[in-house]
């Protein structure tokens, strides 16, 4: 298995009549999946789609998903996942920079791509159908819809259009070091940035993956994460497909109560998860009247895992292991920290994965000492080839054959590491280097605090100081005096927040990320009275 | 009988069973019902709907309010239909069977609860499960001298169920939703809503005032598919120090219309303050005989053969049942001038009858109508009239000649209030009969069709009759009927199709 099109080609080989998919009624074998993504690559070239051109995939999780992955990698069609938290203005630009020759979209995300179609002047872009999902996701319109699908013009059904082409496989050799897909990444700040990634890293990522947490063929995925996101993608349906493995899917809100039930139902036995949905279920009241003696992996990563939640979830679930995975849309995977690593060392977040080769440097470019902070760098060869049309940027992220993750680390001695923050979040008071995200890991080990984020804001004597948002738990209490003697005591005292704000909820982006920059431009704002909002 | 499995429409055996482990974590296994044969009881009718159409697909039956949440929360998201019921005998309705087949019975009556009994203020705050007869003990326990108005079948079902159907009893607090005050609702994406005064932090007034701040929503809830209503306030009245119910006999078929224009301004001054009941011959004839002893012809029972029964045992053809209530002194001064003007209009009125609906007393007495037939058909056609003797004596010629027709017998218990009269048949046919339950059905439909024909609407209906009754509605009521659904159940998951709303 070279190219993304192998994963269905392959297994299609191996055990044609496996069971690769199930959502709801419906599933797909590995058969299945091959022949049908063969017709769509087809389908593509008949079109006039082009090796590098690209294809939109926007869609909630659905069990066709995967042909539009595996078809567009056959046809040699750059696949670009969108995000439908996306507000039409945003989708639109991503479109527009991607200059996407076709859509694949959904009935239920139909306001979205309507409204983001005509911003971004592509009103006449082809669009095509994934099958309707009886659990609709959008509240039901209140007038028959102004933006109904089916008046689309030209939009057509995926199943209908593919019955005209042939079940077997295009005659195109796809190059593993030729771009499969462009990610975009979600950013903070600024505009989207499209991150190309060839075939040949991702199989390095699901080598190593596979190796280092134990996956098996065996194993059924609970597929719950949104499968255009990185780790959707990868970590959850491309590491599947590539195991051989059987994926379930669930689709729409992460409750509790339909993750347990669809684990007892399926007898699912492996999970990728953030840790804020494990520390949901890990302390669900009803956890105990599911049966989940299946579930034996959960990967979680993007943050690690706070204590408590680790706590709670060592004994919510005292058969799963849980895998920490470090990786970003440009690197790929870096850091694994692997289940038996976790009683020694839950607090970090990994050390270099198999097949992958990582740098924490400071700012001359050497190597830090054990015990100081830097950027962490990933060998070129595991990553991005570049960022889409943006020789600038790609000039930033990848120098001498490393990509510059931007994520700051601490060196722990034995081959471990720990994020600390984001190069660009680095707060600097006093002269004092200050990682936002060490002071949140001490604030959100405070049990009224339910969220937070730190971040600098302007101050004419130190440069900066250090704020901090907080989120209290419902019926909670805690003041500013309660979380700084809170800090005192494990903090030093320059990196102690020097004023709180508490919210009702931390304003974040489409993809959740924090938006830092308007927590201080409301700060900088509220200077004045003294008040935030 | 056809023990296939029922799944909700559009809803896979693979997703419904993922769903049914979900709600068994949530109410315990034993609360969630979905084998056929657990199911056979609540899909079980009485009315002469086609039973394939309101088969369930399942039962679940919650203990708390955060059980619902959860509960819907599943079911959204799996879009399965839950049809709420809280003690399910809407007998003659529906009892406890969907409007629609496939929904899920969400049956309410674990929660059970009696909440709170203001003695002072004469309120009461109860969740689904209560039943009249478990606040009747509850009062009686504790010496509170209140009473409750109860619809007959008072024993087995509940102020929630009844209130909710806007169904009604014989005493002064005889309209159950004019007599409710204040009611707690979720809705079907978990929001917890009280409604009048019980969004007030701290409120004592939750049950004494029902209006609120702003628009007044309760009647939102009732016969519709908005919310589950968890809670509901009730107006008790204080037992009254001396009572006296009054039959009053009227001689001759065609008296009907100047009962009606005599009762009226009796009613309309609050003299005879209880909503009592005028009833046909054959209905009072339902209490002592069987059909088959008094006629097994052909066709319906003919008028001549029932007044005559009806002679042979005392009683006439139109029989009015009211009551007095308050200070014996004053029972005893109205007595006389009641009498006399029943008697100018030709009647006769005998004091001090018995009847256990208007005094407080729980039976099962009314069940007796089931035995007419045999075969335990029961339908109620319930349409609305003026309080006018034309109007009244109308619509009985139009139900006579329809009904007579399908080979159904005319029964009527009305019930009189100073403006309006409910004018509730008991449609009773033997249901093990296909042809008469056919009979029946289409009688039903034609019934509002004439009904509607002559400007007449209905107060209640039942499951397989009630897009028909939703439509003589009118169009704009319909829509706007819509709307509300889509902005307060926008998932469409709660009771589609009850009183015609969809989602
Ligand atoms: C012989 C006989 C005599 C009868 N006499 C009378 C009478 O005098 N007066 C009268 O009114 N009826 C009468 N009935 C009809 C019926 O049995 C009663 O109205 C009874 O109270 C309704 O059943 P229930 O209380 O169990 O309500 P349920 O069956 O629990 O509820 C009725 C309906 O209300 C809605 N509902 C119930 N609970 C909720 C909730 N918590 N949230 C949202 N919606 C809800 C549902 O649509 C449900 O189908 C009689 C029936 C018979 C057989």
């Amino acid at each position: 298995m070279r190219v993304i099109g192998d994963l269905s080609k392959a297994n299609a080989r191996r055990h044609p009549d496996k069971v690769a998919l199930v959502h709801g009624e419906r599933s797909l074998t590995y058969l299945d999946l091959e022949l049908r993504s063969n017709r769509l690559a087809h389908a593509l070239a008949a079109s006039g789609l082009r090796p590098g051109d690209r294809l939109g995939l926007l869609a909630c999780n659905h069990l066709d998903y995967a042909i539009v992955t595996q078809g567009a990698a056959k046809a040699g069609v750059l696949l670009v996942p969108l995000n439908f938290r996306l507000a039409p203005r945003e989708l639109a630009i991503v479109l527009q920079d991607a200059q996407v020759s076709l859509l694949v979209t959904e009935n239920d995300l139909a306001s979205l791509w309507q409204l983001a179609l005509h911003e971004a002047g592509l009103a006449y872009l082809p669009v095509v159908l994934l099958a309707d999902q009886a659990t609709s996701l959008v509240k039901a319109p209140l007038e028959p819809a102004a933006t109904s699908a089916a008046r689309w013009a030209g939009a057509r059904q995926l199943g209908d259009w593919l019955t005209a082409f042939p079940e077997t496989p295009p005659n195109l050799e796809v190059d593993p070091e030729s771009p499969c897909a462009i990610m975009y990444t979600s950013g903070t700040t600024g505009t989207p940035k499209g991150v190309l990634v060839p075939h040949r890293a991702y199989f390095r990522m699901y080598l190593g993956t596979a190796m280092e947490t134990g996956l098996s063929r065996d194993d059924r995925y609970l597929m719950a994460v949104p499968m255009f996101h990185a780790a959707g993608l990868n970590l959850m349906l491309h590491q599947c497909l590539f195991m051989g493995a059987m994926g379930v899917i669930h689709r729409g809100s992460l409750d509790p109560l339909h993750l347990f039930a669809l684990i007892e139902a399926e007898r699912l036995s492996m999970a990728v998860l953030v840790p804020t949905v494990i520390g949901l279920l890990a302390r669900h009241p009803h956890r105990h009247a599911f049966n989940l003696s299946s579930l034996r992996t959960v990967f979680y990563g993007s943050m690690p895992m706070p204590a408590a939640v680790l706590a709670a979830a060592r004994e919510a679930f005292p058969e799963v292991e849980f895998h920490q995975i470090y990786g970003s849309t440009e690197s790929g995977l870096l850091g694994v920290l692997p289940w038996s690593d976790h009683a020694t060392h839950a607090h970090c977040t990994g050390r270099e994965a198999l097949y992958s080769h990582l740098r924490i440097v400071d700012a001359a470019g050497a190597e830090v000492a054990d015990g100081a902070v830097g950027e962490v760098l990933g060998a070129a060869a595991g990553g991005m080839l570049a960022y889409w049309n943006n020789a600038a940027a790609t000039a930033q992220r990848l120098r001498d054959g490393w990509i510059h993750t931007g994520d700051l680390a601490r060196r722990e001695g034995g081959g471990y590491f720990t994020l600390v923050g984001r190069v660009e979040e680095l707060i600097i008071s006093g002269g004092e280097n200050i990682h936002a995200t060490e002071v949140e890991h001490i604030l959100a080990s405070h049990m009224a605090v339910r969220e937070v984020a730190v971040f600098g804001v302007p101050d004419e004597s130190y440069g900066e100081l250090v704020h901090a948002a907080v989120v209290l738990h419902a019926g909670a209490k805690a003041d500013e005096v309660a979380l700084d003697t809170h800090c005192r005591s494990q903090l030093a005292a320059y990196k102690r927040p020097r004023a709180y704000h508490f919210l009702e909820a931390l304003p974040r982006n489409a993809s959740d990320k924090v938006r830092k920059a308007a927590l201080r431009q409301a700060a900088v704002s509220a200077v004045g009275t003294g008040e935030m909002e | 009988m056809n023990l296939e499995r029922v799944l909700p429409p559009g809803v896979g055996a693979r997703t419904f069973d993922v769903a049914l482990v979900a709600l068994r974590a949530v109410v315990g296994e034993a609360h969630v019902i979905a084998d056929a044969e657990g199911l056979v009881p609540y899909g079980r009718l009485m009315l002469p709907a086609e039973d394939f159409n309101h088969q369930p697909s399942g039962v679940v039956a919650p203990a708390s309010v955060e059980e619902i949440q959860a509960i819907l929360k599943i079911c959204v998201h799996a879009q399965i239909p839950l049809w709420t019921v809280s003690t399910g005998r809407n007998f003659g309705y529906g009892s406890a069977a969907p409007a629609t087949r496939g929904q899920m019975v969400l049956d309410l009556r674990r929660m059970n609860r009696i909440l709170e009994v203001d003695a002072e203020l004469g309120t009461a705050l109860v969740e689904p499960g209560v039943t009249y007869q478990q606040l009747q003990d509850h009062l009686r326990a504790q010496g509170i001298p209140l009473w409750l108005d109860f619809p007959a079948p008072g024993p087995l079902v509940s102020p929630m169920g009844n209130t909710l159907e806007r169904g009604g009893g014989l005493t002064p607090y005889g309209d159950h939703f004019a007599n409710s005050c204040g009611m707690e609702v979720v809705l079907s994406d978990g929001t917890l809503l009280r409604t009048g005064m019980g969004g007030v932090k701290g409120t004592n007034t939750w049950q004494a005032f029902k209006y609120g701040y702003g628009p007044y929503l309760d009647g939102l809830f009732t016969q519709s598919n908005y919310g589950v209503v968890t809670k509901l306030g009730l107006w008790l009245m204080p037992a009254p120090p001396a009572h006296r119910t009054f039959m009053v006999q009227w001689h001759r078929d065609d008296d009907l219309a100047r009962a009606i224009d005599t009762i009226r301004p009796l009613r309309l001054t609050n003299v005879i303050p209880n909503f009592g009941v005028l009833a046909n011959a054959t209905l009072v004839l339902t209490g002592p005989c069987r059909r088959a002893e008094l006629y097994d012809g052909p066709g319906a029972i003919p008028q001549a053969v029932v007044e005559k029964a009806a002679r042979e045992r005392g009683l006439p053809p139109w029989v009015y049942l009211f009551s007095l209530y308050g200070r014996q002194e004053q029972i005893d001064l109205d007595t006389p001038f009641v009498t006399r003007e029943f008697e100018k209009a030709g009647a006769t009125v005998i004091p001090n009858i018995h009847d256990p609906m208007q005094s407080n007393e729980l039976s099962l007495q009314t069940f007796s109508i089931f035995n007419w037939t045999g075969g335990g058909g029961l339908v109620w056609f319930s349409p609305v009239a003026p309080t006018r003797g034309a109007d009244c004596a109308l619509q009985t010629q139009l139900a006579r000649e329809v009904m007579g027709r399908y080979g159904i017998d005319f029964m009527t218990g009305m019930t009189i209030n100073g403006r309006e009269t409910l004018n509730v048949m008991p449609m009773v046919y033997d249901r093990s009969d296909a042809a008469k339950t056919l009979a029946a059905r289409r009688c039903y439909h034609e019934l509002i069709d004439v009904f509607a024909a002559a400007g007449y609407g209905f107060y209640r209906t039942g499951i397989g009759f009630m897009d028909h009754v939703a439509a003589v509605h009118g169009e704009a009521n319909r829509a706007v009927a819509q709307r509300l659904k889509h902005a307060l159940d926008p998932a469409g998951i709660l009771a589609p199709g009850k009183s015609g709303i969809h989602p």
